[in-house]
């Protein structure tokens, strides 16, 4: 499977009557983009502003962050089986925004989501404070149920995404990044002495505000699936999860997942990249023991030397991300987990809810209880005083003079558990 | 099968249910009696995301024990003891109690358990 990835680097971003991309500079068709989506009836009011890099803006609560981006040679079009016809993603060629992302903001219950700063402390966590930011900010009609309104809001900030990329579909890119990796078959035997490793991404999946989406299939619906990287790159998987900040996976990381784009990197060197495995994080126990063995079978049957496993979120995941490392071992696979850490503010107390002998190497992508200041802005879009209804937020974060004292949790995509994020971690 | 919970929003579930009007830490114990007693644990009663986990609503979907004697199921005991411990953990936020947050928990609770209860077959 071959996929160009066409980038276009994105130097500003302005709102103006026609979609455009001139010299750097990306003009968003303001009117056309709203009655686009407005098009969905269950949307009542649609706002477009812009937030950039350095400016003293503050989002709140951020729903999701989505790349613009278009198909232009492939049977596949953006967001397969979600906004567009079913058909596998990951080969032909699409063009993409880099630099520029859509935000979608929005409350759907009151404690869901997350803070995004453009400037300031808070700006350094987040990786979306470095993106040319096309805020879309959406309110229901009314008498729309919750269910109702988060998928309306989801679907929103893909075909918003759609509708600015379909821009750079007769454009020159910048660059292009070839991903091509053969069947398994073929590339064992072409690097015979390197280990096998296969990628298992364990998605949230529980219900309302907690979901992710394969092919826009609820993944609490599948069993453990193989896809190609491509396929999780090209728009295969779409997040639906409003909570955790910091830990839940844009869609926009989906498709620049750090982990795939790394092994990619690595394969035909060092490994033999044997594909990405999605796996889901069920409520009953049932199901976590099906879906924990299932990957563990597919990873075993595919050959595997080694197995990354990420999480989503933490909590009840935490024992999947456990019971996946202790089986995986148990069949002589070397396993290395990543997750962040839920270790209290001081660091101190126990960073998981569950653990394991097994689980020896394990990456940590931040303490998600860690404490910060983050001083005001002189303009907040979406609603201020939702902090303290937000993940790591509380009654009082909101401070007199308009500082948010937060933890970490409430900052978006911050402690990135599949690693397309700013914080690191030192070892003293 | 019988949903036990403290959401007086998942009263009106389609299945057995029982309700206790009690807080998480003692709803959590209740479970854990019933666990000793027996009872298997169908789902994890502990949620996937800080702020649920902040939430005073929680839901269990337990699988009574025909026999007394089947003994305790101690997977379901370990699941029990680690929402519960983690739990004690997270009270040292101080969550904010509005009516409609607390509608807000209470409805997103109920959600997750029609998750569970589709995942089971039963709805």
């Amino acid at each position: 499977m071959k996929l160009e990835m066409g980038n276009i680097f994105v130097k500003d971003v302005v709102l103006g009557e026609e979609n455009a991309f001139e010299e750097g500079i990306l003009t968003v068709n303001v009117q056309g983009l709203r009655d686009h989506l407005l098009e969905d009836h269950r949307i009542g009011k649609v706002n477009v502003d812009l937030a950039k890099p350095g400016e003293s803006v503050r989002i709140i609560p951020v729903k999701d962050v989505i790349e613009p981006r278009v198909k232009v040679v492939g049977e596949a079009k953006e967001f397969p089986g979600v906004t567009s016809t079913m058909a596998t993603a990951g080969k032909g060629r699409s063009h993409v925004f880099k630099n520029a992302a859509v935000v979608t903001t929005g409350s759907i219950v009151g404690f869901q989501e997350g803070v995004l700063d453009m400037s300031g402390p808070g700006a350094a966590y987040s990786p979306f404070s470095k993106t040319l930011n096309i805020i879309v900010e959406l309110e229901p009609k009314k008498g729309i149920t919750q269910h109702e309104h988060e998928e309306a809001a989801r679907l929103a900030g893909l075909k918003a995404a759609a509708y600015i990329g379909e821009c750079a579909r007769n454009l020159e890119p910048d660059e292009i990044e070839t991903f091509e990796m053969n069947s398994n078959a073929v590339e064992i035997v072409k690097y015979p002495d390197l280990p096998k490793v296969v990628y298992l991404e364990m998605l949230i999946t529980q219900g309302l505000l907690h979901d992710t989406y394969i092919y826009g299939l609820d993944a609490k619906q599948t069993l453990p699936t193989l896809l190609h990287p491509n396929e999780v790159l090209d728009g295969a998987v779409v997040s639906g999860n409003c909570v955790a900040a910091c830990d839940k996976i844009t869609t926009y990381q989906h498709l620049n997942n750090s982990v795939v784009k790394e092994l990619y990197k690595r394969h035909g060197k060092d490994l033999v990249f044997l594909g990405v495995v999605l796996t889901n994080e069920n409520i009953t126990l049932q199901g976590k023991l099906r879906s924990c063995n299932m990957a563990t079978n597919i990873a075993k049957h595919l050959g595997a030397d080694g197995v990354i496993v990420s999480e989503e979120g933490y909590g009840n995941p935490d024992s999947d991300l456990m019971l996946n490392c202790k089986l995986l071992e148990e069949e002589g696979v070397k396993t290395v987990l990543i997750t962040d850490e839920c270790a209290g503010r001081d660091g101190m107390s126990q960073s998981l809810t569950d653990a394991s002998p097994y689980a020896k190497a394990i990456i940590s992508t931040g303490n998600v209880s860690h404490l910060v200041t983050l001083p005001p802005m002189e303009k907040v879009i979406g609603n201020e005083k939702a902090i303290e209804h937000l993940a790591g937020g509380y009654s009082g974060s909101l401070l007199p003079d308009g500082s948010l004292e937060c933890e970490l949790n409430a900052i978006l995509g911050c402690t990135s558990e599949i690693g397309y994020h700013n914080v690191t971690v030192k070892e003293y | 099968m019988e949903i036990h919970t403290n959401n007086p929003l998942v009263r009106n579930t389609k299945c057995k249910v029982i309700y206790y009007k009690r807080n998480c830490i003692e709803f959590y114990k209740i479970i854990r009696d019933q666990v000793h007693l027996g009872a298997k644990l169908l789902s994890d009663p502990m949620p996937a995301s800080r702020r649920m986990m902040e939430s005073p609503f929680r839901s269990a979907v337990l699988l009574k024990p025909k026999n007394i004697n089947e003994g305790v199921d101690l997977p379901s005991l370990e699941t029990i003891e680690k929402a519960l411990r983690y739990y004690e953990r997270m009270r040292v936020m101080k969550t904010p109690v509005d009516k409609v947050l607390m509608e807000d928990f209470q409805y997103v609770d109920e959600q997750l358990l029609q998750s569970t209860l589709k995942e089971l077959g039963v709805l």
